[in-house]
């Protein structure tokens, strides 16, 4: 297990399914993979890279490494029954064509055991509300890079709070211009300044702590 | 006297007369002076708003790869130089911005609506972070590098014809860190660090080779004063990329295009956005006279002006989201509190936190410019 989690905070994709393989074939059982080495590996990825030591290539190389593992564990968990720890709506507001921060909230949530379900870049509101509607997920993470498309948070929080959906789950905001008081003011739940921090606050949201 | 530049030239017909070693000592020395205003450019739109005039929309170019350029694009081109150089002696800059934007075929930019309520049928550009022309060796070795650098210093070198007496042009070619992750995408750079540095190493040489070709074609014209490099290194809570990687891979090469431009005597300003600050050392010691770009959030102007304001000139600050969103009144508070910690100290010229984009509201950028009279009146006992 020790080899695996520094195969993936290493990003060492191709060891990283290898030694993924290896253990299932010596009988470890799947959870314990993914509980005992690879959130873990990926947990301490994220605090690298919130302690800046690690940088934008380091974590997406880890996350892909993890992704990797995790497709060849993915059918052996499925089988065992074993269920995502929680699931999360991601998605950049509309106007806002910038990914990059929000796939590193996605690789960290994902690489902390949560099902992710992305809606992408330029998302308006309706589909917010559509997806909280289909997917009835426990956190929404907002993300915007602009000064001016942050605006659009403030939208797509009506729009969540007209549907009726406010009480539904917790809502989180993320991004260059995002400040805590940008988020007291648009009633949002929490900030977070970094993927890390929107992971750690997920998990504290499925675990009832926040 | 040059007998293109004194038939193209914009005479500057107001009160202030544009100096361009004006802001060359605003940047380059810790004496007060009434502070002097810039950034490395304005938007098309914001020009033409600023100037009651109707602008060329450059991005219905970028939205139409095959639009073939004709006599008529070029001639709206030149006519748009000139209204940037109009631009900036009415906000009273003292130098001009020009572009010598390199064509990289193939790097994609996406075009989205401006949600700013201030610009009719604004867009902006972004790169995109997933893919870029230059993904694998069979790329590299059929790409096409520019080469036609004449071309794409022209608008620049006809930049230069136009600006008045005391003005010069700084032109901006882009950088490498941006240009090298643009060409390969930023993910599939990041893989390629670890998957195929020596493609990584390729592409940054080629990016510096065509560069440094394009700054080294601007050294000769003597109302170019130097170049504003738009590199950005940093995201909200550091760099990009690591230190050691910019340090290994992109500095020196950074650096050798800076003392190009000091060799000719002209001066090297680079604008990085982000939380740059673990390289803030390197900027200084790369030699670039002055760094734009601050951001509150991560570190206010006066902070870094006090750190480091002895050893670079900084410009700018005053944040883009108080430019934006602010009221005239929190334009000119803001500003006021960055005259007296910044100017005061001397190098030092006021600015936006990013640039004076077509989100802003000219009201307020308007705002800042008549704040600085006011604080050079208070201070000075002189507008400029």
């Amino acid at each position: 297990m020790e080899q695996l989690r520094k195969f993936v905070k290493t990003g060492k994709a191709k060891e990283t399914t290898e030694r993924v393989q290896v253990l299932l074939d010596e009988g470890k059982e799947p959870d314990a993979i993914m509980k005992d080495a690879l959130i873990p590996a990926m947990d301490e990825v994220g605090d690298l890279f919130q302690k800046g030591e690690y940088f934008v290539p380091e974590m997406l190389l880890a996350a892909r490494a993890m992704q990797q593992g995790l497709a060849v564990l993915k059918p052996r968990l499925i089988a065992s029954g074993i269920e995502p720890i929680g699931k999360v709506l991601v998605g950049t507001v509309k106007g806002d064509l910038h990914d990059i921060g929000k796939n590193l909230v996605v690789m960290a949530l994902e690489g902390a055991g949560f099902e992710v379900i992305d809606l992408g870049t330029d998302v308006p509101p309706e589909k917010f509300v559509q997806a909280i509607k289909e997917h009835k997920p426990k956190v929404v993470g907002l993300s915007a890079l602009l000064t001016t498309t942050m605006q659009a948070m403030k939208d797509t929080i009506n729009a969540i709070k007209s549907a009726g959906l406010r009480d539904r789950g917790k809502i989180m905001i993320g991004g260059a211009p995002i400040r805590q008081e940008f988020c007291d003011e648009i009633g949002a739940d929490f900030y977070g300044p970094d993927s890390t921090s929107g992971r750690n606050y997920a998990r504290d949201v499925v675990t009832g702590e926040a | 006297m040059d007998i293109l530049h004194s038939l193209l030239k914009i005479n500057a017909r107001g009160e202030r007369k544009p100096d361009f070693e004006r802001f060359v000592h605003a940047i380059t020395t810790n004496e007060p002076a009434p502070v002097t205003v810039g950034d490395i450019f304005a938007d098309i739109e914001t020009v033409g708003n600023f100037l009651s005039v109707k602008v060329f929309d450059w991005y219905k170019l970028a939205e139409d790869p095959d639009h073939k350029i004709g006599y008529k694009e070029v001639w709206e081109g030149f006519r748009l130089a000139r209204n940037f150089v109009r631009f900036c002696i009415a906000a009273g800059w003292d130098y001009t911005f020009a572009f010598s934007t390199i064509p990289f075929p193939g790097v994609t930019v996406s075009i989205n609506e401006n949600t700013s309520t201030e610009v009719e049928d604004g867009k902006r550009g972004w790169a995109d972070d997933n893919r870029g022309p230059i993904m694998s060796w069979q790329d590299f070795e059929n790409y096409k590098w520019p080469k036609n650098y004449r071309s794409i210093n022209a608008m620049s070198l006809a930049t230069a014809k136009c600006v008045p007496d005391g003005m010069k042009v700084m032109v901006i070619p882009g950088g490498m860190f941006e240009w090298t992750t643009w060409l390969m995408g930023l993910v599939p750079f990041s893989y390629a660090l670890a998957d195929n540095p020596e493609l990584v190493d390729a592409v940054i040489e080629k990016v510096y080779e065509t560069i440094y070709k394009v700054v080294e074609g601007l050294m000769e014209e003597p109302n170019i004063g130097g170049i504003f490099m738009g590199d950005d290194l940093g995201y909200a809570t550091g760099t990009m990329i690591s230190p050691k990687v910019l340090r290994e891979k992109f500095f020196p090469r950074t650096k050798k295009i800076v003392d190009l431009v000091h060799s000719a005597n002209k001066i090297a300003v680079l604008h990085s956005c982000g939380n740059v600050y673990s390289v803030m050392d390197d900027i200084i010691e790369m030699g670039f006279d002055a760094k734009h770009s601050f951001e509150d959030k991560i570190m206010p102007v006066e902070q870094v002006h006090a750190k480091w304001g002895d050893r670079i000139g900084i410009i700018g600050g005053v944040d883009m989201d108080i430019m934006a969103q602010g009221s005239e009144a929190d334009v000119r508070k803001r500003t006021r509190e960055i005259l007296d910690a910044c100017a005061s100290k001397g190098r030092y010229v006021l600015g936006t936190g990013n640039s004076v984009a077509n989100y802003i509201p000219i009201k307020n950028y308007k705002a800042l410019l008549s704040e600085a009279q006011d604080w050079n009146m208070d201070n000075f006992g002189r507008k400029w």
